[in-house]
């Protein structure tokens, strides 16, 4: 007879089908926990649109997490009376059912109570047992997502209906825990979303600093007219050629089948930026890079112009040039100069935009001293590093709740109540 | 019985194509079946007349009536009239092709139209493939009474080149020109009763119908404008004679050839002159005739010789050389024309030093069939108004469109817009801008309109007051939160942030 090891269950901790949990916890079906699980209007309504009336949800306004209601249509009165039991109550649970946003979930917020929805799931919870907001986060995590889709799996389709949800499993903890769990996990939520609005403001207050600093100068108070418009009356208006040096002639291009024998540690340079590494180099110096061609030009999605030091190589996609004086230009601050000016009348409507070195050389820029394109370099990159600290930072933040949501949802570790 | 719909006629017509698709190469397909649309409206239009006579005159004097060619515009001899073509059961591409020839005696203006389309291609077109076909058509009734509208079969003509178009996917710039674009173009160059329109690349004849359709809608007598064109491929130049006589305007000049290596349209050894010229030539056409434009017996490329391979500019250097000391011409061109250097802009320089341009109209991209590149329409005026010389308009029209399912479209009120700009000649911000030829000149004879209308958005200037306060609040509440998660962090004992 074969004996088979039982395996060590952790103490309070009891084996079901999603694992081990805690033992005052409870794997049940989402029909269990719920008082309704429906689907919202499925039929067209195109002809119930009106300016104003019952809002109807689609799937566009469930975000992960969080209702977005910047774009709201609006249903006949009387037809959606004639609808009231597909109409969704506040701290309803509703998610998207189809598409590539498939299993996206949101709570109702109130001033949405009593709207009609749109094909949307709709999950009401028993709110003695089940928290719904306990529910979204567990929906829009890892755990929810395997579980979509394994409900899915059946018919192969990218479609998730009703009796689908219905047999949505989750472990559960008692109510007072899913509450603090929530907490938890809402209040990183926040320091998420915080993190993107210090993101947006900083890029913002880039983007004044950039429009003031570039024209205005620092605490200038004598100004001066020129084609340029105004600017302080230490500037001057100059050629990009009169400081610096082209080095297009020295750009080669190499087909990416022949940079397969090639490969190597020095980057290769295109329009907007290294795309390939390679096993030898043609510069060797600080220079300043700007595309020559390509959508980026009209898209502007990606820098458009950048400095690069060391051994490098450049296609002929990009322009090459250095400042032509380092005591008396900033390589940093043209560039800063470059990524800021206006390009669309280089755009000529028909397939490519290009910039040509004729043109490019004949750009005219308004030329601080040194040491003041230096101070705005140095404050413009300032506020670069902290766009990017606050990056790094959103990252951090939502690893944490990646760990956290593993650690809680799961009930590996446990909260005081 | 309900009234034949347009698109009714439009969806059986291109059902037809089925039947053929396989046996016939793409682009033979619209031969073959404007052909026998053709017959087939002629044969019934035919019948109804006969009905008619007879119906108004009695038996006796009408049935005398119904046998003489001069009660009708068409008269349909009986080897053409299509029951008679159905009783055959074999040979029957033989005798469709001697039906052709039937009505091609009985009807001068029809000379040359049907007989090039070659039914008796037993390889291909069997007779099985050809009963099913005819069977098609039967099922049409293309008499006058059953169109609910009078000009559809004009329309349906229009609507199948736009499928067949699609269909080959023909490159080599042979496309057909939006119906909507035309009407942007007539309304701009506004022809007038009693005046001579031309279209040297006239396609299917769409341009010139417009013309009339134009002059009509201002109240003028449609049938006073004297038409010309000339068309390169034959069996398009069929089917621009079928669609002006189906549109009922028999008296028109359209010729067959090449119009830069043979142009038919000229008197006493010169270009033929003409009030409005009208015109969408092929985009960028190689191979376009330029060992015979140097040696151009009418001198027409006195700007200069355009490159090898772009016929752009000789299209353009005939059409204004075609115009008569008041005339106006319109034309639909791709951008490159207006910045591309080299031999291109010498002649664009002395086409603007001379006075010649009235406006360039930038439109949106993704209006023509088979091609996604945004095009331009240029105005030629050899008389401009006295506030209009020195000057040419720009007009960036290029946002201002309707997306439809595979192009676009002008509606009706971008197509207003333009028209309005041009008319009043005046800049409107964003949009047009009158501009002198000195700027041009500053501007090295480059016409792009980027150059010189400014669609930048409106910079908005940043209060960073604000933003700096802004940034103060959310670092407190960042400093906040943090602490709360602190909180909850070390409650859990997982470690500190």
């Amino acid at each position: 007879m074969m004996v088979m090891e039982a395996k060590e269950v952790c103490k309070g901790y009891k084996v079901t089908e999603l694992g081990e949990i805690p033992i005052e916890w409870d794997v049940q079906s989402l029909e269990d926990l719920s008082e309704r699980i429906l689907v919202g209007l499925a039929t067209s309504v195109t002809k119930y649109y009106r300016n104003s009336g019952i809002p109807i949800i689609r799937n566009l306004n469930i975000k992960k997490g969080y209702f977005d209601d910047t774009k709201m249509l609006y249903l006949d009165e009387d037809f959606c009376k004639k609808q009231r039991n597909k109409a969704v109550k506040m701290d309803d649970v509703i998610t998207v059912h189809t598409g590539s946003n498939l299993g996206l979930t949101c709570l109702v917020p109130e001033e949405y109570n009593g709207s009609q929805t749109f094909t949307t799931l709709i999950t009401t919870t028993k709110k003695k047992i089940l928290n719904p907001k306990y529910l979204c986060q567990h929906m829009n995590s890892y755990l929810g997502i395997s579980e979509i889709n394994r409900l899915q799996v059946g018919g192969g389709k990218n479609n998730l209906n009703v009796s689908d949800l219905k047999n949505y499993k989750i472990a559960i903890p008692p109510i007072e825990e899913q509450q603090k769990i929530v907490e938890i996990l809402s209040t990183v939520d926040e320091q998420i979303l915080n993190t993107e609005k210090l993101i947006e403001r900083t890029k913002k207050n880039k983007e004044g600093l950039v429009q003031q600093l570039l024209s205005k100068g620092i605490e200038t108070t004598k100004f001066k007219y020129t084609e340029l418009g105004e600017i302080p009356y230490d500037w001057e208006v100059v050629r990009l050629e009169e400081i610096c040096t082209f080095l297009d002639g020295m750009r080669r291009p190499v087909k990416s089948s022949d940079r397969e024998k090639m490969k190597g540690d020095y980057p290769y340079y295109g329009a907007s930026g290294i795309i390939d590494w390679v096993n030898n180099y043609l510069f060797d110096e600080e220079l300043i890079l700007l595309a020559e061609d390509g959508e980026n030009i009209r898209s502007r999605n990606l820098p458009i112009a950048f400095k690069v030091t060391g051994k490098c190589w450049v296609n002929n996609h990009a322009h090459v040039f250095k400042v032509t004086n380092r005591d008396r230009d900033v390589s940093d601050f043209i560039v800063y100069f470059l990524e800021k000016k206006d390009y669309t009348k280089f755009i000529n409507g028909s397939a490519q935009p290009k910039l040509n070195q004729k043109e490019c050389r004949s750009f005219l820029i308004a030329r601080p001293p040194y040491t003041e394109q230096k101070k705005i370099a140095d404050i413009l990159s300032t506020v670069d590093e902290q766009i990017e600290a606050y990056e790094q930072e959103k990252q951090k933040y939502i690893e944490l709740k990646e760990g956290l949501m593993q650690q809680l949802l799961t009930g590996k570790l446990r909260v005081t109540v | 019985m309900s009234k034949l719909t347009l698109q009714e006629l439009e969806s059986h017509l291109w059902k037809s194509a089925d039947i053929l698709r396989g046996s016939v190469d793409s682009s033979d397909y619209k031969n073959y079946i404007f052909g026998l649309l053709f017959l087939k409206r002629l044969s019934d239009v035919f019948e109804e007349h006969k009905y008619n006579l007879i119906q108004e005159h009695g038996e006796e004097i009408g049935s005398i009536l119904a046998d003489d060619p001069e009660q009708y515009q068409f008269y349909v001899p009986q080897a053409a009239r299509w029951e008679e073509i159905r009783k055959h059961a074999e040979d029957i591409g033989s005798a469709i092709n001697v039906a052709f020839e039937a009505l091609e005696n009985e009807n001068q203006t029809l000379e040359g139209v049907l007989t090039p389309i070659d039914f008796n291609r037993k390889e291909v077109l069997t007779d099985s493939v050809l009963q099913r076909l005819l069977q098609h058509f039967s099922l049409l009734n293309l008499t006058n009474s059953n169109l609910s509208e009078p000009d559809m079969l004009g329309r349906a003509y229009e609507y199948l080149i736009k499928m067949f178009a699609d269909d080959a996917g023909k490159k080599g710039g042979e496309f057909y020109t939006p119906s909507k674009v035309v009407d942007l173009l007539v309304k701009l160059i506004k022809p007038e009763e009693g005046m001579r329109v031309y279209d040297p690349t006239c396609g299917s004849g769409g341009m010139l119908i417009q013309s009339v359709d134009y002059v009509r809608e201002q109240g003028g007598n449609p049938q006073s404008l004297s038409l010309f064109g000339q068309e390169k491929n034959l069996g398009t130049w069929a089917i621009a004679k079928m669609n002006l006589l189906l549109h009922g305007l028999p008296d028109h000049r359209i010729e067959k050839g090449d119009t830069i290596r043979q142009p038919k349209l000229v008197e006493d050894g010169e270009i033929m002159l003409f009030d409005r010229v009208i015109a969408n030539p092929p985009f960028s056409l190689k191979e376009w005739g330029r060992e015979e434009a140097e040696h151009d017996p009418y001198g027409r490329f006195q700007y200069g010789l355009p490159p090898k391979n772009a016929g752009d500019y000789a299209f353009i250097q005939h059409m204004v050389s075609s115009l008569k000391s008041d005339g106006m011409c319109g034309v639909v061109m791709p951008h490159g024309v207006l910045f591309r250097a080299g031999a291109e802009g010498k002649i664009r320089q002395g086409l603007i030093e001379s006075d010649l341009l009235e406006a360039v109209v930038g439109i949106p991209s993704n209006l023509f069939y088979g091609t996604g590149i945004p095009a331009c329409i240029l105005i030629f005026n050899r008389n401009k108004s006295l506030e209009r010389k020195g000057n040419v308009l720009f007009i960036a029209a290029e946002d201002e469109y309707q997306e439809g399912k595979n192009q676009n479209i002008l509606r009706d009120k971008d197509i207003q817009k333009i028209v309005v700009a041009f008319n009043t000649y005046k800049d409107v911000e964003k949009y047009a801008r009158v501009v002198s030829s000195d700027e041009i000149k500053v501007n090295g004879y480059n016409l792009s309109i980027a150059r010189y209308i400014d669609k930048s958005q409106e910079v908005e200037l940043i209060d960073l007051t604000t933003v700096l306060q802004d940034i103060k609040e959310l670092e407190t509440t960042q400093a906040t939160i943090k602490v709360k998660l602190k909180g909850y962090l070390k409650e859990l004992g997982i470690g500190e942030i």
